[in-house]
């Protein structure tokens, strides 16, 4: 009998082998095992193996210095915490701080040196070739312009590498320029006291009022010490905030009295508080009468200040009589802080109000007595090698416009972003040129003609600062806990090779510095893996200063009693003066401005806009509106329905430089007549290269005479799709 | 024979193959068998004559994480010179001891690089016994092979050496499904964070 096979049987076998497969795990875990496979390819990166490591060191991302116990594994940081117990940051780290080490891994880092070619594009170029083209173009800045013509920018001035970047400059007639940051304002205070006159602190601890003009103090201004004390966790009496500020910012919505002053109106509500001092006589008679230059005559404080009734005062700032004169006799009763605040993304106070704030801490006798304004121990400088002076260090506001040939901008945060027209004044119309030292393509230094690539806070050692609150100066390292990349340079050896000059390694400087500290003998060290502090006198040599500072230790400096020299209430500045007087001229008033449109950016503190944010926070923030980004402005609904927009509707938002697209946010909070954007995080933060010129509100403020955006005429349009 | 019958002899053909290698054809083809790079005795060493207990090697550290597979230094304790003649004794003091090479122990245990597994919340918190996870390893003569997975690079410890991969209880394997039921029994978070950080 004969046996063939037949398609059907042929069918019969393809069936009972599906069915047989379909009865077996094999498919089902082919397919998970496929789905794993496709997770694991090589070049998908891998968290790291080996050993697991706790070390300590300082958050370099913002002046605050956090305190940071970092966990590796396999030599990468993997988990962050705060440290307890310490000086400065009392166990807190922010958001941005915890996931500051994902920075290194951003899509917007810089990996090597560019240019931008005479076609105006931006191209990729060998470092040796990055530093002869600086080279070039210092040569060309110092041959073409006199003194002040070659810059450097600096958002942390007061470091070592600060030290050597004066030295440098000095020898080439150039000039330190202090970037924005949120301890600014001090300097207009030391600039009303008559003599030499020491760096200063606020005693925020200490004090019975912080007198908050627009400072983010509840979002975490200064250190996180401070921040602990503020909102009462740290067991003391809390100080009674109130906030001055339009914006209905969540430093307002937390603080114990928000006063929603008209934009742009600060000057005038200081002095009005300070009318109710002087005409209630709440200030020391005696002491005030002794020491202020400027209190009595023609033209003086006294005054001035009466043009500034509290009737008068309210009118102008839409804060009723009576809360005023509430606030100026709390002011009065204690102790207090006032803060001029520097916004982070809307910049600082103009002169003439920050110097009408700080008159009513020396009205007070704040300056100089605990809970007030202290004064930090000097210390002694150290001497660099070479025989330049050190050039001068000016506020970028006091840098002549059109003055700079060559600037050169360290890549450090401090915390505050910067108008590109601000940057531009400053720079030589035909011949300013932009070099940017910077991991990432900060704010407004994404029009740079260089570009050198640098490493990130947590792959570099430096310093952190002093924070604004802090009584006593302070010095702690930020140890790297990550290896910095290859095509990452520091800028102190990019400037040695520029000139071939001798400029010292920042390990050197600091070192120096430690050494000096240990010499002095003052002040104590605080170990965090013990959380403890142990006085200097216990550190038998220099080294084990060096030692402990290099373990993520911290040293603190001894209080330094300070005795208030005399001062001018109205500063030393005539300009200034002059303003102060004219105050009561200018037409921002509460009616007036309630019918027009001004455009208030602002910043978050933990998301400035002058940097980009770590890939998680960055999807964290786009899904959950926990911080409003430069796409979405709020408006209150009233002014929303007279210009004729609803919420979630887009809108262009111009000014006289250029404008932006919007969606509109609804906020009964937000004041007649405001808009408020964020600067930042803007989409060029989330990673995204497309940023066009006037496609960012940094790009929107014309920055005044005085360079202050926080107020800002605007329009609101349609979008016409 | 009709063809009817036939047809459906082809067809139970198929079906017994295709059974029999997704039952055993696929898993044995699947897994590569790996060597530990020694041999070793968890009975020797937790025997009465040594008085060694599990956590003296196998320890959370002072911050609750688990210290895992000891370091070369803890073997070295007993074994600074070698203990007997056998030829694993000899290769661990040569080899390792004295060179200070850690071994580098094959782990049937590895999780994804995604996973977060506290040990310290699940045995002091939980009360769950290793063997639950781990089997009874601690009785074992020998260390047997690791069994990877060609595609993934995973134990099949992970998995579980039932090819059907169904969930039992108490489980014995490691996969997602089994941390998910455990947590759903005991009413603990399973979301999805509480593991993938």
């Amino acid at each position: 009998m004969g046996f063939s096979v037949k398609r059907r049987d042929f069918l019969g076998l393809i069936g009972g082998g599906a069915i047989g497969a379909a009865l077996s795990p094999a498919p089902w875990k082919s397919l998970d095992d496929v789905a794993i496979w496709t997770q694991n390819w090589s070049w998908k990166p891998r968290l790291p193996r080996g050993p697991v490591e706790v070390a300590f060191t300082h958050c370099g991302l913002c002046p605050a210095g956090c305190g940071l116990k970092v966990r590796s594994v396999g030599g990468s940081p993997v988990s962050v915490h705060g440290v307890p117990g310490h000086p400065l940051s009392a166990g807190f780290v922010c958001a941005l701080g915890l996931a500051g080490r994902y920075l290194s891994y951003h899509p917007s880092r810089i990996v090597e040196p560019t240019v931008v070619g005479t076609d105006g594009q931006r191209r990729g170029i060998p470092f040796k070739a990055a530093v002869r083209q600086l080279g070039k173009w210092l040569d060309e800045a110092r041959s073409g312009g006199g003194h002040g013509s070659v810059a450097i920018l600096d958002n942390r001035p007061d470091r070592m590498r600060s030290l050597a970047y004066r030295k440098w400059l000095g020898a080439l007639d150039g000039v330190h320029v202090k970037g924005l940051r949120e301890d600014a304002p001090i300097n207009r205070l030391r600039a009303m006291l008559d003599g030499q006159v020491p760096e200063l602190g606020l005693d925020i601890a200490r004090a019975r009022t912080v007198l908050s003009f627009g400072a983010p103090v509840l979002e975490g201004l200064g250190s996180g010490e401070a921040g602990s004390r503020l909102r009462g966790r740290s067991g003391t009496e809390k100080p009674y905030i109130v906030q001055i500020e339009t914006r209905p910012s969540r430093t307002a919505h937390s603080a114990d009295l928000w006063l929603r002053i008209a934009p742009g109106t600060e000057t005038v509500l200081a002095l009005g508080l300070a009318n109710i001092l002087v005409s209630e006589g709440l200030y020391d008679k005696e002491i005030i009468g002794r020491t202020a230059l400027d209190l009595d005559g023609p033209g003086g404080y006294r005054e001035l200040v009466a043009r500034f009734s509290p009737k008068q005062v309210a009118r102008i700032t839409g804060i009723d009589a009576a809360t005023i004169k509430k606030v100026a006799r709390r002011f009065a009763s204690g102790p207090a802080v006032v803060i001029p605040g520097v916004d982070p993304g809307g910049g600082p106070l103009s002169p003439e109000a920050q110097t009408a704030a700080f008159s009513l801490s020396l009205l007070n006798g704040d300056v100089g007595r605990p809970g007030g304004v202290v004064a930090r121990r000097v210390s002694e400088t150290i001497q660099l090698p070479g025989t330049a002076q050190l050039a001068n260090t000016v506020e970028l506001a006091d840098v002549p416009d059109g003055s700079i040939r060559l600037l050169i901008a360290d890549g450090i945060a401090g915390g505050c972003a910067m108008p590109t027209s601000l940057l531009k004044r400053k720079l030589n119309p035909s011949e300013g040129r932009v070099v940017s030292l910077s991991p990432f393509e900060r704010s407004a230094m994404h029009e740079a003609d260089l570009v050198l690539p640098s490493t990130t806070p947590f792959e570099s050692i430096d310093e952190t600062g002093v924070p604004i609150d802090s009584p006593v100066d302070s010095m702690g390292l930020t140890v790297p806990s990550m290896r910095a990349p290859d095509y990452s340079v520091d800028s102190l050896h990019v400037l040695s090779m520029v000139t071939k000059s001798n400029v010292p390694k920042i390990t050197e400087l600091l070192r120096s510095r430690s050494d000096r500290i240990h010499a002095g003998g003052r002040g104590s060290v605080f170990d965090p893996s013990k959380g403890e502090s142990a006085p200097i006198t216990e550190f038998k040599t220099a080294g084990h200063l060096w030692r402990a500072l290099l373990d993520g230790g911290l040293w603190t400096d001894s209080s330094a009693t300070f005795t208030c020299p005399p001062f001018r209430l109205m500063g030393a500045d005539a300009a200034i003066r002059d303003r102060l007087h004219k105050v009561l001229e200018q037409p921002s008033t509460a009616d007036g401005w309630a019918h027009e449109l001004v455009l208030m950016p602002f910043g978050w503190r933990d998301a400035p806009g002058d940097g980009p944010l770590p890939p998680v926070m960055a999807k964290l923030f786009r899904e959950t509106r926990l911080r409003l980004d430069s796409r979405f402005a709020t408006i209150c609904p009233g002014t929303a329905k007279d210009l004729g927009f609803a919420e979630g509707d887009k809108a262009s938002i111009k000014t006289s430089l250029g404008s932006i697209t919007v969606e509109v946010v609804l906020d009964p909070a937000v004041a007649n007549g405001v808009v408020h954007v964020a600067v930042g995080p803007s989409t060029g933060a989330f990673g995204d290269a497309t940023r066009e010129k006037g496609d960012q509100p940094l790009d929107l403020p014309s920055c005044k005479n005085d360079d202050c955006w926080r107020v800002i005429p605007a329009k609101m349009l349609e979008v016409v799709s | 024979m009709t063809r009817r019958r036939t047809t459906i002899l082809f067809f139970i053909i198929g079906l017994v193959v295709a059974m029999l290698a997704g039952w055993i054809a696929v898993p044995a083809a699947l897994y590569e068998s790996i060597e530990q790079p020694l041999g070793f005795s968890h009975v020797v060493h937790t025997s009465d004559d040594t008085g060694m207990v599990c956590d003296d090697c196998h320890h959370l550290t002072s911050e609750g994480g688990f210290a895992g597979i000891p370091k070369i230094a803890v073997c070295e304790g007993c074994h600074a010179e070698a203990i007997g003649t056998s030829k694993d004794e000899l290769r661990l003091v040569e080899e390792y001891v004295k060179p200070g090479r850690e071994i580098p122990w094959l782990v049937y245990a590895r999780q994804p690089d995604n996973a977060f597994f506290p040990h310290v919340r699940h045995t002091r918190l939980a009360k769950i016994p290793c063997e639950q996870c781990h089997g009874d390893h601690g009785k074992t003569e020998t260390l047997r092979p690791l069994k990877r997975n060609r595609f993934t690079g995973y134990s099949r410890d992970i998995w579980g050496h039932d090819f059907s991969g169904i969930t039992t209880s108490p489980p014995n394997s490691m996969k997602m499904s089994d941390c998910v039921d455990c947590h759903r029994k005991r009413g603990v978070r399973d979301s999805c964070l509480a593991c993938h950080k």
